[in-house]
């Protein structure tokens, strides 16, 4: 029985313009398991980032309610949504936003000083990150703008995982990488997850889309189907030809 | 005790949160922060030199006025009556507002003498000088003087910048006689040290002061000296004792000062320097302002996504407002203290300059007060400021925040179509960017409306104040108590 780690109810998110509302998730129930490497997929404008951006706390719902571990988080204010993201959340940008006057070492711990305040014990669990995801000591001394692409979004996946969050959102993390850094990236969120990390993914690449065990199929702001891959190891075929199968489904 | 240090513990943690991000604001604009260092600087040391001047050079007239135990009153009578003395006396016996007075024996008479390209005409007052430095009541002081036994000791205020020196030769006229004279030193007098006090008082050395009375250049006359219990009576007190000598004897010729005549004419100078350069204090801070807040506000802009970044994370507004205030406020205290400290090394020729103008010695010392007050207003207005541009934070969502750039669902208006408008391209463009960021042009507008005021007004003080001095100079010192 897996553990509910992150439930919605009836999830809905609107946007005005020019006084007309669009509707970009419409009555979305949805749970989400502790220890699961979901992914969201979709194509663009499907509202993928915008349901992503709901479950974290980082945008407020229009209707319905987001509860995550008996609380319910969807009535929050910005300060409430705040702390409930820093104990809870870690987050991995398409674009990875590290803060560019500050060394690499700092963006990390600028992310962990919210939580702990023992600074050595957080740059030992920095360190520790840092060496799994292959990040030299010297490089932690860099600035963001003097690292590669690939090694800035390890960095951001330092950054996500100092806090020790419930669940790791990314956004579309691969997105900004070429495909032999973007697998790296892949692989070292993987590894995470297998150590029992719950991943949420949004992508709309397949290769990354893999990588899950729980693939969601957004269409119009409606989760359109769902496709369970946890049957299946990494690397198997059939893993791949049941994802393709699923998607041929729902017309991707 | 424990949740003192679980108090202490998280605002170290805060603090130390609030360092990071600063540090890193500092690197990313180093350029915007040396400008605000500048501005910052100068407006602290004009703070602290303003409040030195409003603060402490006017009590140093009291202090002065105390330690020489200076009469609140003076009264100078060109007579030696019969008669006279007794009436007055009893006149001051009589009222009890005078606590204690003096009456001395003096010569008097109007006269001239050049001084600064110009001349110097008052009533003279004129002393021998041990008679005078004997005196319990309106005691004078010599200052500095040399080696010379035959001469004339003259208020200090004319031994300044470009006046006279210990041995130079004065030739002075008194009444309508020349007389020539060595100058031995100079005398601090409270309420005769200046022309500005409508008497002034000079020391004769024994033999020179026999010589002038012999030779009757400058009548006797009476020198009267009162103090008061209450010195703000000075100036009714004055008024009646002035009059009730007129009406007992209406062809003397009287001339007399109060203490709250003399001590705001002495420092008419000081106060109009000190409103000078409060108002230079004010409009530099204001321009600092006005940069801090263009500052924070281009930042905001500038960092959009790196304030989303830290929100998304898990900053709160707040966090992130304090470390915008640490900054700030960090750097305008170091640079105030630094201020403070340039207003102590300018300030020794500011005291020159104001003690050619008052003619009462000044010793510059630290004051703690007027420190304390820079260092608050510089980091409250400041504080403020970064405050008040800084509010908008609260209202920057992390998810509008990190999708600048992208606004997927950021609809706005799309001012002046292509598809619609005649206009050439050009102007339609620049239409579009004037319209959509109307806000931050009217902001601009307002920023380049006070800096425009501030430089014009800045330019006319510079001109009066240090291109062309003179005739600020000649304003004051043109302007003489009423006797």
């Amino acid at each position: 029985m897996k553990e509910i780690l992150l439930k919605t109810d009836s999830l809905s998110k609107s946007f005005s313009s020019g006084g007309a509302l669009q509707h970009v998730l419409r009555n979305i129930d949805l749970t989400l398991y502790r220890g699961d490497f979901t992914v969201i997929m979709g194509a663009s404008g499907a509202g993928k980032s915008t349901l992503l951006y709901a479950l974290s706390g980082m945008d407020t719902p229009t209707l319905g309610t987001i509860t995550f571990e008996d609380e319910d988080i969807s009535d929050l204010s910005q300060d409430g949504l705040a702390v409930f993201r820093r104990r809870h959340c870690g987050f991995v940008f398409q674009q990875i936003y590290l803060i560019d006057g500050m060394s690499i070492m700092d963006n990390v711990l600028a992310a962990g000083m919210l939580v702990n305040k023992d600074k050595k014990a957080l740059i030992r669990r920095a360190e520790e990150l840092f060496e799994a995801v292959g990040i030299s000591q010297e490089t932690q001394q860099k600035f963001p703008t003097q690292i590669s692409g690939g090694e800035a979004q390890r960095v951001g996946i330092v950054r996500a995982l100092m806090n020790s969050p419930e669940i790791l959102f990314a956004d579309e993390p691969t997105g900004a990488l070429n495909s032999k850094t973007g697998l790296n990236v892949l692989d070292t969120l993987t590894r995470f997850n297998e150590q029992g990390q719950s991943v949420v993914m949004v992508t709309h690449d397949m290769r990354s889309a893999r990588r899950g065990n729980r693939i969601l199929y957004l269409k119009d702001g409606v989760i359109l189907g769902e496709c369970d891959l946890g049957r299946y190891v990494h690397g198997d075929r059939k893993r791949h030809e049941e994802l393709s199968a699923f998607l041929a489904e729902m017309g991707w | 005790m424990k949740s003192c240090r679980h108090f202490l513990r998280k605002w170290g943690g805060s603090m130390r949160r609030s360092l990071l991000i600063a540090r890193a604001n500092l690197c990313r604009s180093k350029g915007q922060t040396a400008v605000i260092l500048v501005l910052l600087l100068a407006a602290s040391a004009m703070l602290n030199l303003w409040l030195i001047l409003d603060m402490d050079y006017k009590s140093n007239f009291d202090r002065c006025h105390d330690r020489l135990n200076a009469e609140h009153v003076t009264l100078l009578l060109n007579s030696e009556a019969d008669g006279l003395k007794e009436y007055v006396r009893e006149t001051i016996e009589k009222d009890e507002t005078a606590a204690e007075y003096c009456i001395d024996e003096v010569l008097s008479m109007v006269g001239d003498f050049p001084y600064n390209d110009g001349e110097v005409n008052t009533d003279f007052v004129i002393l021998e000088k041990q008679a005078a430095l004997k005196r319990q009541i309106g005691r004078i002081e010599i200052v500095e003087e040399g080696t010379y036994t035959s001469g004339v000791y003259l208020p200090m205020i004319y031994g300044m910048g470009h006046g006279y020196s210990v041995g130079d030769r004065i030739h002075m006229t008194i009444g309508n006689n020349e007389v020539s004279y060595t100058v031995c030193g100079f005398l601090n007098s409270v309420m005769a040290g200046s022309h500005n006090c409508s008497m002034s008082a000079l020391l004769l050395t024994e033999d020179l002061y026999q010589e002038l009375e012999e030779k009757g250049y400058a009548p006797r006359s009476m020198l009267v000296s009162v103090r008061l219990r209450d010195r703000t009576e000075s100036e009714d007190y004055e008024a009646s004792l002035k009059n009730a000598v007129s009406l007992q004897y209406p062809d003397i010729r009287t001339l007399s000062n109060s203490y709250t005549l003399v001590s705001s004419s002495r420092y008419i100078s000081q106060m109009i320097c000190a409103g000078i350069v409060s108002a230079m204090a004010f409009l530099v801070m204001l321009i600092a302002l006005v940069v801090i807040s263009s500052n924070v506000i281009h930042y905001i802009q500038e960092n959009m996504k790196n304030l989303g970044a830290l929100k998304a994370i898990g900053y709160k507004s707040g966090q992130i407002i304090q470390a915008l205030l640490v900054q700030f406020v960090g750097v305008t205290l170091l640079t105030a203290l630094a201020g403070i400290g340039l207003s102590y090394a300018l300030f020794p020729a500011v005291n020159d300059m104001m003690i050619s103008q008052t003619g009462i010695p000044y010793k510059v010392r630290f004051l703690f007060l007027p420190f304390v007050i820079t260092i608050a207003t510089a980091g409250g207005v400041v504080a403020l400021a970064v405050w008040l541009a800084a509010r908008r934070i609260k209202k920057i969502e992390p998810i509008t925040a990190l999708r600048q750039g992208i606004q997927t669902h950021n609809f706005r208006r799309n001012h002046v179509p292509l598809a619609d408008t005649r206009a050439p391209l050009s102007a339609a463009l620049a239409l579009k960017t004037t319209l959509s960021g109307i806000k931050q042009n009217v902001t601009v507008c307002i920023t380049m409306l006070v800096l425009s005021l501030v430089v014009v007004f800045s330019g006319v003080m510079v001109e009066n104040m240090i291109v062309d001095m003179e005739p600020f100079v000649r304003l004051i010192v043109g302007e003489t108590a009423d006797s």
